[in-house]
């Protein structure tokens, strides 16, 4: 790693500059006239609306008020719909169009999961979520796949809208949900609205890319036999990019149910209200039972939208004649009527309540041995008490300190200088951006007294969870990355981990550990695991087996190759994985505020609750301002590395925070196989 | 390919017209008689539950009463904040316990400003705030049952953890409820540091920590609470209600001036102006509702102790008290 001194000194003496100008000018603490007023202007805001809403006011009696009418009935209608099939039509109907799209094996399994769900005895709620993921979802393609070609043919478009998705993508969702009430009033509207927030980026992005992916020959070949740009687009760009597009389905669906359970706190019933209230009685085994639900309707989901295997596809697609399509559309028909009927002559419709495979009281069990028996007396490492007060004494503290106590402006220039080393001038300059927005947010009543502090304590939590996470992923990922049946094994769980909510492992985290910011952390590492091993497993996986066996022909031990082939060879995709882990972690920083975690969640938290959404908003653009800087840094340092697994620069669909298998169409490809 | 193309976006666009003509049938609630001399119930309400039960005991006993009146009675599960929108549009009818305590802002802006939300008078129940030790701890140390007690090197020690370092900890819980705890401890002198739990789950669960590993805990709590029954807690005294205290809380502790014990917390009732106007049988019964502490105590006795539904306990009450509930019909 030879530099010239150029490299070295330019952003040597730009950000000494940098420094001296703050340092000296602007002094420590930050001075009181940097300050953005954002809370004190969303307070006019809010106030505003308030008194303006519900009346005659043209902004709501013709936007607002008709559209949260037009959601309501959108999702009252899918719902009665739903009622309408009973649980038999649902069922048949599922399996019907399973096959149909993805094959015989995903029906079965589909069809499992609607029996699953029923089994749970959380039909009715279900259903609800059902109808709210379908309203959404619908909406989100019908606006993001528009906007995705509109990015794809105006440049401009996309790049003035790219940070705009990035902040709507990391704003936690609690920012606007709530004060999204009093734009769409309670229930079902504000839980659309903040889906469609939330998931239409994976969507334009999706779109975007897939359109990227469709090789110019083909476009060319079409304007040489005389095709206008809409033929161009109907026939020849959209039909290849499908594969992208039902992916872009598939992954909204997955950020959708990701928000499913904040939803209630808006009125807005379902599986979330069940979740929500386990929490608040302590029942785990209730708000278990309903995320058990959530991963079931994810998979019936998944498993509607996954499309076939591409070998599958072609030969199905071979064998395929216009008469026996048309015979199985009937055939399918002739099924889901049938078990309507039949649904409709068995007990009205519901779901038979002797088939019950609750899983709350063996969990509630399980919550209890564990507090009884994991507390206290491990031999060696004392149990979860311990741990949890050794994590706050010898690595919480001592880096929260590190980060408080520096000077702010030393954190800026300290940040931008490692921006430049690991991603270039241009990231440099967006971290000082961002980091110099944090420091402009005075919103007063944050939990320190000050948003940079608050700012700086999320860092010192963030930090200590990647590590934990990544520490467990590598290892777990190399195994898995080596042993076929070890990774068949685990999918299902790392799977769960994605679409599970936070809230359902919660309490149990706060009984084992104490009340601070240990839960908080145990529950952004859990949430954070699956894309680092997922990554880590996807990098080894690629290094191409005449390497490996070249290496081996060398003389090289198992252990040898592993560290000097496989590893390195990796690294790009670890550092994806890195990259994910780190906005997952993000994500979840508001869910540690819920159980003491303090810092900015905690800002959030209490913003929110007291009705002080000035605070709110501050503390939520502070999280998304260090999303950015962690992300373009982490970004542009992946970049940089040499290895197989993800070509040229981390494509810009990435940044989903949710799902980190939403990389590159071709590496989930890959990883599907795997 | 072009088939499921356009079967996906066909799917798409009949969701979307069906539901727009859908909308255009409009759901229209069912009129009131109006005023008629005699009381007449008819029609639909929506009643909030917040996420406690007592609000549902409240709710439910209402619900139990009007459908025996033969109205309809929905309920809706809602966040105590995001309820005030909803009583503004009149989408919600009436929450029927709200504590004062932590609502100031929304009574002034809702119930004086705008005026779409009304003052339904008292429900009867009183809320009170306060300082909490587990009744172990109490045996053990009287002396950290009253506030000078806990203002000695011992008492920090005694209630530390790792999280508050050198300084004993004070629990806190659901960050909508008013507190000002961390000016008493500040005004008082006390060697404590405020850790917020964030959620009365997080609150409760400590408290089950502590109680099953008798450690020392000294926290934020509140009647009426379920958890009151089933851990035995013990009250911290603070210093009587000054003149500055009520000045401070008039003021939400804006001026952190803060020092004492917490006022009561008169639990009341919010009704939307215009159920006023919608169904005013159903605005005057829930004006009239008004019962004890012992009443809604009951209620969620039933549900807890007895493992039976909220509903089954509403009713089961309702059916022993018709002389309580028969005055609010008239």
């Amino acid at each position: 790693m030879t530099r010239r001194p150029a490299r070295v000194v330019i952003p040597a003496v730009v950000i000494a500059a940098l420094g001296a100008i703050l340092a000296l000018a602007w002094g420590n603490p930050i001075p009181s006239w940097w300050n953005f007023h954002i809370g004190e202007r969303t307070d006019i805001i809010e106030q505003w609306i308030i008194l303006h809403r519900g009346g005659t006011y043209w902004l709501f009696r013709w936007f607002f008020d008709p559209v949260s009418r037009w959601l309501f009935d959108l999702v009252q209608w899918n719902l009665n719909v739903l009622h309408f099939l009973t649980w038999p039509g649902v069922l048949a109907a599922v399996v019907v169009i399973a096959a149909r799209v993805s094959g015989i094996r995903a029906a079965l399994t589909a069809g499992v999961a609607v029996f699953v769900i029923g089994g749970l005895g959380v039909w009715d709620p279900a259903m609800i979520t059902v109808a709210l993921i379908m309203v959404s979802v619908a909406i989100v393609i019908a606006v993001g796949v528009p906007l995705g070609i509109l990015s794809f043919r105006r440049p401009a478009f996309e790049r003035r809208t790219r940070v705009l998705l990035d902040a709507m993508q990391v704003t936690p969702a609690f920012v606007y949900l709530l004060p999204s009430v009093l734009l769409f009033n309670i229930g079902y509207p504000p839980a659309v609205i903040a889906t469609v927030i939330f998931a239409l980026p994976a969507a334009i992005r999706l779109t975007l890319h897939g359109l990227r992916g469709v090789p110019d020959q083909l476009v060319e070949v079409g304007t040489a036999h005389g095709a206008t740009d809409r033929q161009s687009l109907w026939k020849i760009e959209l039909p290849v990019a499908r594969p992208a597009l039902l992916l872009g389905v598939n992954q909204t669906i997955n950020l959708a149910l990701g928000i499913v359970v904040i939803a209630a706190l808006v009125g807005a019933e379902g599986l979330g209200q069940l979740v929500l209230a386990g929490l608040q009685a302590l029942d785990v085994g209730l708000a278990f039972n309903a995320g058990l639900a959530i991963v079931a309707v994810a998979l019936v989901f998944d498993r509607l939208t996954a499309g076939r295997p591409r070998n599958a596809a072609r030969a199905f697609q071979r064998g395929r004649t216009p008469e026996r399509a048309r015979l199985e559309l009937l055939a399918g028909i002739a099924v889901v009527t049938l078990a309507v009927i039949v649904g409709k002559l068995w007990s009205s419709g519901t779901f038979p309540t002797s088939i019950d495979f609750s899983v709350q009281d063996p969990v509630n069990h399980i919550v209890t041995w564990c507090n009884d028996h994991l507390r206290h007396g491990i031999p060696i490492v004392g149990g979860t008490a311990s741990i949890s007060d050794f994590t706050v004494l010898h690595l919480l503290d001592p880096i929260r300190s590190f980060l408080v106590d520096r000077p702010w402006w030393a954190i800026v220039c300290g940040f931008t200088a490692l921006a430049w080393v690991t991603a270039g001038r241009r990231v440099a300059a967006m971290c000082a951006i961002a980091l110099l927005v944090v420091a402009g947010m005075h919103a007063e009543g944050s939990i320190s007294g000050s948003i940079w502090t608050d700012a700086m304590d999320t860092l010192s939590q963030v930090f200590v969870a990647v590590v934990a996470a990544m520490a467990i992923a590598l290892p777990v990922g190399i195994v898995a990355g080596r042993s076929e049946r070890f990774f068949a094994a685990i999918r299902p769980l790392l799977d769960a981990a994605q679409v599970m909510p936070a809230f359902v492992y919660l309490v149990p985290v706060i009984g084992l550990f104490n009340i601070g910011r240990v839960p908080g952390l145990i529950a952004s590492v859990v949430y954070a695991l699956p894309p680092g091993i997922r990554l880590t497993a996807l990098g080894i996986r690629e290094v191409p087996p005449e390497t490996i066996e070249a290496a081996r022909s060398t003389g090289a031990t198992k252990f040898q190759i592993l560290t000097k082939v496989q590893m390195p060879l990796a690294l790009r995709s670890i550092m994806l994985g890195l990259n994910q882990t780190i906005l997952m972690v993000l994500s979840v920083v508001i869910i540690a505020g819920l159980v003491g975690g303090g810092a900015l969640g905690g800002d959030v938290v209490y913003g929110l609750a007291k009705s002080e959404l000035g605070l709110g908003v501050e503390a939520g653009l502070a999280i998304v301002a260090l999303a950015v800087v962690l992300d373009r840094m982490t970004q542009g340092w992946a970049a940089g590395v040499r290895g197989v697994g993800g070509r040229g620069t981390l494509p810009r669909e990435v940044r989903s925070r949710r799902t980190a298998m939403l990389d590159q169409p071709e590496i989930l490809d890959q990883m599907e196989t795997v | 390919m072009n088939r499921s193309r356009r079967l996906l976006l066909g799917t798409l666009a009949l969701t979307l017209v069906l539901a727009a003509c859908g909308s255009s049938s409009k759901n229209g609630t069912p009129a009131s008689t109006g005023g008629s001399g005699a009381k007449k119930f008819s029609g639909t309400i929506t009643l909030a539950v917040n996420p406690w039960d007592g609000s549902a005991a409240n709710a439910n006993v209402a619900k139990v009463i009007l459908e025996k009146q033969g109205m309809t009675v929905k309920l809706t599960d809602i966040d105590e904040n995001a309820v005030w929108a909803a009583l503004d549009t009149d989408t919600i009818d009436a929450n029927l316990e709200v504590w004062p305590s932590g609502h100031a802002a929304d009574i002034k802006t809702y119930i004086d400003t705008k005026k779409t939300v009304v003052d339904g008078g008292l429900i009867g129940p009183t809320g009170h705030i306060g300082w909490y030790i587990p009744k172990f701890v109490a045996d053990a140390h009287p002396e950290y049952k009253t506030w000078q007690g806990l203002k000695s090197a011992a008492a920090a020690n005694y209630f530390k953890t790792a999280e508050t370092g050198s300084k004993g900890q004070f629990l806190l819980g659901d960050p909508s409820y008013v507190s000002y705890d961390a000016d008493i401890i500040k005004n008082l002198g006390l060697p404590f540091q405020v850790v917020n739990g964030a959620s009365e789950a997080a609150l409760i669960t400590g408290i089950g920590t502590a109680f099953k590993d008798r450690t020392p805990l000294l926290f934020y709590f509140y009647t009426p609470q379920w958890a009151n029954n089933k851990y035995a807690l013990v009250s911290v005294k603070l210093p009587p209600i000054t003149a500055t205290c009520q000045k401070s809380a008039a003021d939400q502790g804006k001026d952190h001036k803060y020092a004492c014990d917490y006022p009561t917390d008169h639990l009341l009732k919010a009704i939307s102006a215009k159920l006023k106007t919608k169904n005013p049988n159903a605005f005057a019964f829930l004006e009239k509702m008004k019962w004890t502490d012992k009443d809604q105590n009951t209620v969620t006795g039933y549900k807890n102790q007895n493992n039976m539904t909220i509903e089954a306990a509403a009713q089961k009450w309702v059916d022993a008290n018709p002389t309580v509930w028969k005055a609010w019909l008239s």
